[in-house]
């Protein structure tokens, strides 16, 4: 026999030949110990291949709509999601009217953001030592027109009158000369006590007769007279 | 006749998970591909779901993971990263624990996985729909764009060349 139908082995264990072929394979497979080998090895791994199962993955394959998306709204309103974490989200606002508000919220927000204006730089070519000298109120204006702050407020505030010297009230003014004049006082006693001679200074006379009666002794001598008595006496005599 | 609903795209990654898990590591050999895959397969099942007509669910969804794994592949040769295994199926077998017959041994899922790892992708394509997706040879012809002719040549030649990849790691044991 040297033809062999092993292309259509394959076929005839899946039941995809038609029934004329069916029937002139399974004439040769009568005869041929080769085919049906060749057949018994095909139906084996095909069984083996059939038999592996099924696999259970370990991790969800799509992200919970269940629950809420939180921080990564932000990540899918800039388009920074993976594409199937971004559909959960969408799934997700589809059922969540809480969620549907924030990221309206979120994208009105975002909106404000980006539509600032731009600034414009500073021209540094007019930076003068005159205008480095002008008053602070000026030079702060200056700097709130470059940051964008309204021209109205702006022009509100540069309407107001000019600055003046600081001037002080009366009740300042008259502390101030009663400081001076306290301080003029102090100075002159201050002279006077360092240039005034010692020979002017007061006489002090000391009261023996108390020292005398508050130290000496009361007890009685041999001779009958208190020691008190005795200083006293000589404390008296001119 | 009763109208067949279309289902949602949340009712496809939860009632056929599994099964595209199941065909998605089948056809890259490891979870982490097989997970993007899904990932990727599961994305243009949401897209396609619009104009998807109530049929063979399975058939359609084994059509579109193929798809993006091929898609995958042909992107994969246009700038390879690392030497392929294919063509020498000793240095991807496990060793093999001497069973009497191959396929019939304890470590035997992980010997045709890698086998099937080792076979050339059309190969593998197309004995994965039809060996672990079940799909009819017609179906498989409609998926991949080849005559149906060719799916039978390739079903029997890629059984044929696993085969011959698991005698060869039994002897070499």
């Amino acid at each position: 026999m040297n033809w062999h139908p092993l292309a259509d082995l394959s076929a005839y264990l899946d039941g995809e030949l038609t029934l004329q072929e069916r029937k002139v394979v399974e004439q040769h497979l009568a005869g041929c110990e080769r085919c049906r080998l060749e057949m018994e090895m095909l139906g084996g791994m095909k069984a083996s291949l059939r038999g592996l199962g099924m696999l259970t993955p370990e991790r969800a394959l799509l992200p919970t709509p269940a629950v809420h998306p939180g921080e990564s709204m932000t990540a899918y309103l800039d388009g920074e999601l993976d594409p199937l974490a971004a559909l959960g989200v969408e799934a997700h606002i589809e059922a969540c009217p809480n969620c549907a508000r924030e990221l309206k919220a979120l994208h009105k927000t975002r909106s404000a953001l980006r539509g600032l204006p731009w600034l414009e730089e500073p021209k540094l070519d007019a930076i003068t030592p005159g205008a480095l000298r002008a008053p602070r109120r000026d030079a702060m204006l200056q700097g709130r027109q470059n940051c964008g702050v309204r021209q109205d407020t702006v022009a509100s505030l540069s309407t107001q009158s000019p600055m003046r010297p600081m001037r002080h009230s009366a009740s300042q003014r008259r502390h101030s000369v009663l400081l001076a004049v306290a301080a003029a006082v102090v100075v002159v006693i201050g002279f006077v006590g360092v240039t005034v001679p010692n020979g002017i200074e007061p006489k002090v006379q000391p009261d023996l007769r108390g020292f005398a009666s508050n130290h000496a002794s009361f007890a009685p001598s041999p001779d009958g007279v208190s020691g008190a008595a005795t200083a006293v006496a000589f404390y008296q005599q001119p | 006749m009763t109208e067949q609903a279309v289902p949602t795209w949340e009712d496809i990654a939860r009632t056929h998970g599994r099964f595209l898990f199941t065909v998605a590591y089948r056809l890259t050999g490891n979870r982490d591909d097989a997970y993007d895959l899904v990932q990727e397969t599961l994305l243009r099942v949401h897209k396609g779901l619009r104009s998807y007509t109530p049929g063979s669910l399975e058939g359609w969804l084994s059509r579109i993971t193929t798809n993006v794994f091929l898609d995958s592949v042909r992107a994969k040769k246009r700038r390879p990263t690392s030497a392929l295994p294919e063509g020498n199926p000793e240095s991807v077998l496990p060793p093999s624990h001497g069973a009497d017959v191959a396929y019939a041994s304890a470590t035997l899922g992980q010997d045709i996985q890698a086998a099937l790892n080792a076979l050339p992708e059309e190969f593998r394509v197309a004995v994965v729909m039809c060996d672990v997706a079940g799909l009819p040879y017609q179906e498989i012809s409609y998926a991949l764009g080849v005559p149906v002719g060719t799916v039978r040549s390739r079903i029997h030649r890629g059984r044929h060349m696993l085969r011959e990849m698991l005698t060869r790691g039994e002897q070499l044991a």
